[in-house]
């Protein structure tokens, strides 16, 4: 515990009321990022996930969703206390955000440093040439080639890889402490990724940013990351150092998907499978969420929810298997 | 939370259906409907009966009113109760046939200018935009003009008149259909164009074409009326609203009842037909919002 | 018996010689439009054999989508020809045209957009049997059939009377196989079966691809950007670039010893599950050409990082190296 904490979730729950029922896309969620750590957060779709990192911007979809419980500590504040005019002073400023499709978080109609100066307009800086030179820097910094040319482009007269920087740079423009990634890489190409992951890797470090990188991809997170915590029907099923779960699975779950991602340097036509789909949200199993597909589940599994367990080795995870009294 | 959703859930609960129902609109549309079709069983008197001695009877609670002529007299003395029932009819006939017309001839031509694309697409739709650009007003008095007043004269100029619409919304719908895969898909499999054209894309456009008729029926009901009240629509002896307002201008100034309730159904039917339209755009189709 | 069998299993089902597809694209002009060329496909030749799957990788704009459209007759090949069980499928006539198209399907990415959201299953899945123009057959032998087919795809009966918004995406795909594989087509194209799915129902679809490859003798062409899950399943693999096929192969020798850079790129820009993986260096730089205004020379040279002076004037030539190896590449010639 070298560094400082600089994010701390805390039980959140984030529920959605609908005509359905209730959907607990996120029920019970901890975790911390220290300073310049970067945390993966992987799962399925309907992980609950997206969900988690915009709890933590205050950006849930009203009025369905609900924070209904949890702490969410930045920098030592409460993020749940803070009125909404606090929030967004803070969102940009101080955690930036990414998010999967770079067409929608651009503006169609607004020129490529139009868009990168307002990030460094809302810091109170004046048009002009100081502001010209800073975007210029900051897109130097995410590598669009000669960046001093492109200013007066739009979106569409950019690829899918430079706009995706863009939002990078607009990202990082004002020095946040906590960058949030939702899926940054989903829509690229496999090189385009690997430049992209190496930006933001690179840009993490030179920062000393926390990161916090969503994505179903477990390769990504395996390059990109310090610590993972895999989620699954809206929990935390099993946290730790990227080598530690990599290389020593824990909970069931991380196991199966470890045995079923189709690797290189192998040939069958076999693939592990796990058994049936992902639970409905409003309709959980009783107990443990997993039980049904788990190929190692005991009695007690279909009754309680596992607590949270340390493992050897460090981490957590949340199984029945780990408890020696069961 | 739990009692909410037992309520939700119980069909049988009359506030969990009414929650599903657009009440309003279907009170509103209803009268013109109801009467339209059993007129003949409702009225107290014949519609068309002259009385000159009970001529311009006000309404029942104006004083000098009759109670067996609710809503007054003309100056024909026929009771303008009777006459208003009767004149439904006319305005559920020309909205129903009228729109449906409209809907088939714009639904087909809009289909086949979509997925065709191309020269067939580019000359349909500068026919559309030319027609469009054309008052419709004008195109139906011309019509009225040639063709001589009446019913089947006011249907066929809205089918003239309304078809465009469909053409252009469907054919946009058309458009984005055929690019899903499904319909890839039935290429495929060697499914034929009149076939992906009446299982594929068809079912596919109904919501919005259930949403342009009924937003379509009131202005078919003002159309009608309009036509009617210039004197090119329906002819005496048969009534309608517009009938009715245009025989009671004149007496205006003496006999307000004849064409304020008149307009009264007319408004109170239009705005029933647009709230209806709204409700379904935003139940079935709410990317619709345009229209 | 056996030596019958071995020649089955090397007889082409499939055959593209010198495929070139372009679209144009209007540039200007008003009474006297102008055209330039998107070349999707610029030159493409490989044969696929009966009973095998055949993998095509490569990002988008290398133009594998556009070959697969060709191959399903969705567009027109402007130069070349492609041959299905020796018939060239630019000179079909109608009736032929029915009997390739039931002989080939294709099974898309995005399940939720393949079945049409206002049928049933039943309806969807038997579409294929009721467009048959040899003799309609009775409600229940299509019934009776679906069913079967249904059942084959792991889906029970009460899937029948079900629309698709009731289904989860893994059914939907499965729904989706089971109407490409109704009327047992010899040639399946799976355009990206898995990418939309999550990674616990991709090995279940997987495996159920397979599954009925064995059972029934379907040739897969596989197009697909996740190289793992090229190298595990397919038995001959093709590398496309800018709508070129810079390797092509073995999918054993070419994973083993890839010779193109690009695919040694490619390979090395892959994530893998293996935390403390060294990878200092970009595996490649730059972003893929226009297809309107390709790279001269070899179209990779712009972000290649072995140029030689002949990459910039010549295009390389396909080169056979090893049994069942091919590569265009100016390097070869070097060494």
């Amino acid at each position: 515990m070298a560094e400082k904490c600089l994010l701390s979730v805390e039980d959140l729950k984030t529920y959605f009321y609908t005509k359905a029922g209730v959907v607990k896309a996120v029920d019970g969620v901890s975790f911390n990022i220290r300073e310049g750590e970067a945390l993966g957060l992987a799962g399925e779709s309907g992980s609950g996930k997206s969900i988690t990192c915009l709890s933590i911007l205050r950006l849930v979809p009203q009025p369905a969703g609900r924070i209904v419980s949890g702490k969410i500590r930045f920098q030592g504040e409460d993020l749940l206390d803070k009125d909404n005019v606090e929030m967004m002073k803070l969102r940009g400023k101080k955690i930036a955000m990414i998010l999967q499709d770079p067409l929608m978080s651009l503006n169609p109609v607004y020129t490529i440093g139009n868009q990168v100066s307002e990030a460094f307009k809302l810091d109170g800086l004046k048009g002009g040439i100081g502001i010209k030179q800073k975007v210029v820097e900051v897109l130097s910094r995410v590598k669009i080639p000669s960046a001093e040319r492109r200013l007066k482009d739009y979106p569409f007269q950019f690829s899918g890889g430079m706009r995706q920087r863009t939002a990078a740079a607009i990202a990082i423009a004002r020095n946040p402490s906590l960058l949030i990634a939702d899926e940054p890489t989903t829509s690229l190409d496999v090189t385009i990724q690997d430049q992209f992951l190496r930006l933001l890797k690179e840009m993490q470090k030179q920062n000393h940013m926390g990161l916090l990188l969503i994505t179903h991809d477990l390769g990504i997170v395996a390059e990109s990351c310090d610590r993972v915590a895999i989620m699954y029907a809206g929990k935390i099923v099993e946290i730790g150092t990227v080598r530690r779960v990599y290389e020593n699975p824990t909970h069931p779950y991380t196991q199966a998907l470890m045995k079923a991602l189709p690797k290189l340097g192998t040939r069958s036509k076999k693939f592990y499978q796990i058994i049936g789909e992902p639970p409905d949200l409003s309709d959980l199993p009783s107990g443990c969420s997993f039980h049904p597909r788990c190929p190692k589940q005991l009695y007690i599994c279909k009754e309680k929810y596992p607590p949270l367990t340390p493992i050897e080795g460090g981490g957590y995870a949340s199984c029945w298997l780990l408890n020696e009294r069961v | 939370m739990n009692n909410m959703k037992i309520i939700t859930r119980n069909p049988h609960h009359l506030f969990s259906v009414l929650k599903h129902v657009p009440v309003i609109p279907l009170l509103l549309l209803l009268p013109m409907i109801v009467c339209g079709i059993f007129g003949p069983y409702l009225y107290l008197h014949d519609p068309t009966a002259m009385k000159l001695s009970m001529a311009l009877k006000p309404p029942a609670w104006v004083s000098g009113g009759d109670w067996s002529y609710l809503l007054g007299t003309d100056n024909m003395g026929r009771d303008l109760l009777s006459r208003l029932i009767e004149g439904a009819r006319a305005s559920l006939i020309v909205a129903f046939f009228g729109v449906g017309f409209a809907g088939i001839v714009g639904v087909s031509i809009g289909m086949i200018a979509g997925y065709f694309e191309g020269k067939i697409d580019n000359i349909i739709m500068r026919f559309v935009d030319a027609q469009m650009s054309i008052p419709a007003i004008l195109l139906i008095i011309l019509l009225a003009a040639v063709l001589g007043g009446g019913l089947a004269t006011i249907i066929l100029s809205i089918t003239l008149v309304f078809w465009t619409q469909y053409a252009r919304v469907i054919r946009g719908e058309t458009l984005s259909i055929k690019q899903r895969d499904f319909v890839v898909l039935a290429k495929v499999t060697d499914c034929g164009t009149f076939r992906i054209l009446r299982k594929h894309i068809f079912p596919n456009t109904t919501n919005t074409i259930m949403v342009l008729a009924t937003l379509q029926l009131g202005r078919a009901i003002i159309i009608e009326a309009s036509i009617t009240f210039l004197g090119m629509g329906i002819q005496p002896p048969a009534t309608a609203w517009g009938l009715i307002i245009s025989d009671g201008r004149i007496y205006m100034s003496t006999a307000w009842w004849i064409p304020t309730f008149a307009g009264m159904a007319i408004m109170i039917t239009v705005l029933g037909a647009n709230l209806l339209g709204d409700w379904l755009r935003d139940r079935l189709d709410p990317k619709l919002r345009q229209l | 018996m056996l030596a019958i069998e071995r020649e089955g299993l090397m007889e082409n089902l499939l055959e593209a010689q010198n495929v070139k597809k372009y679209f144009p694209i209007y540039d200007g002009g008003v009474l006297f439009k102008k055209y330039r060329m998107l070349k999707a496909v610029d030159g493409v030749s490989f044969s696929v054999r009966k009973g095998e799957c055949f993998g095509i990788a490569g990002e988008s704009g290398s133009g594998k989508t556009t070959v697969a459209k060709l191959i399903l007759l969705l567009e027109k090949i402007t130069e070349g020809n492609i041959l299905f069980e020796g018939k060239n499928l630019g000179r079909l006539i109608k009736q032929d045209r029915s009997w390739y198209r039931r002989r080939v399907q294709t099974i898309f990415q995005d399940a939720a957009s393949s079945l049409d959201p206002r049928m049933r299953i039943l309806d969807i899945v038997s579409e294929p049997m009721e467009v048959q123009p040899s003799g309609t057959q009775s409600k229940s032998v299509i019934r009776h059939r679906t069913e079967e087919i249904l059942h084959l795809v792991g889906l029970g009966s009460a899937t029948l009377k079900k629309y698709p918004h009731e289904l989860s995406g893994g059914q939907k795909q499965r729904v989706a196989i089971a109407r490409a594989m109704i009327l047992e087509p010899s040639l399946v194209i799976l355009d990206e079966p898995v990418s939309a799915l999550d990674v616990s129902i991709r090995a279940q679809i997987l495996n159920l691809l397979t599954e009925i490859q064995e059972k029934q003798r379907i040739t897969y062409l596989l197009i697909a950007h996740d190289l793992a899950m090229l190298q595990n399943i397919s038995d001959q693999i093709a590398v496309m670039y800018l709508g070129k096929i810079v390797e092509m192969g073995n999918t054993e020798e070419v994973f083993d010893r890839p010779m193109h850079p690009y695919t040694k790129a490619l390979f090395e820009a892959v994530p893998r599950p293996e935390p403390g993986r060294a990878k200092e260096v970009p595996a490649i730089s730059g972003e893929i050409g226009n297809p309107i205004y390709p790279p001269s020379g070899c179209r990779f040279h712009p972000r290649c990082k072995e140029t030689v002076p002949e990459c910039r004037e010549n295009e390389p030539v396909v080169r056979n190296i090893g049994k069942n190896h091919q590569v265009a590449c100016h390097l070869l010639t070097r060494r």
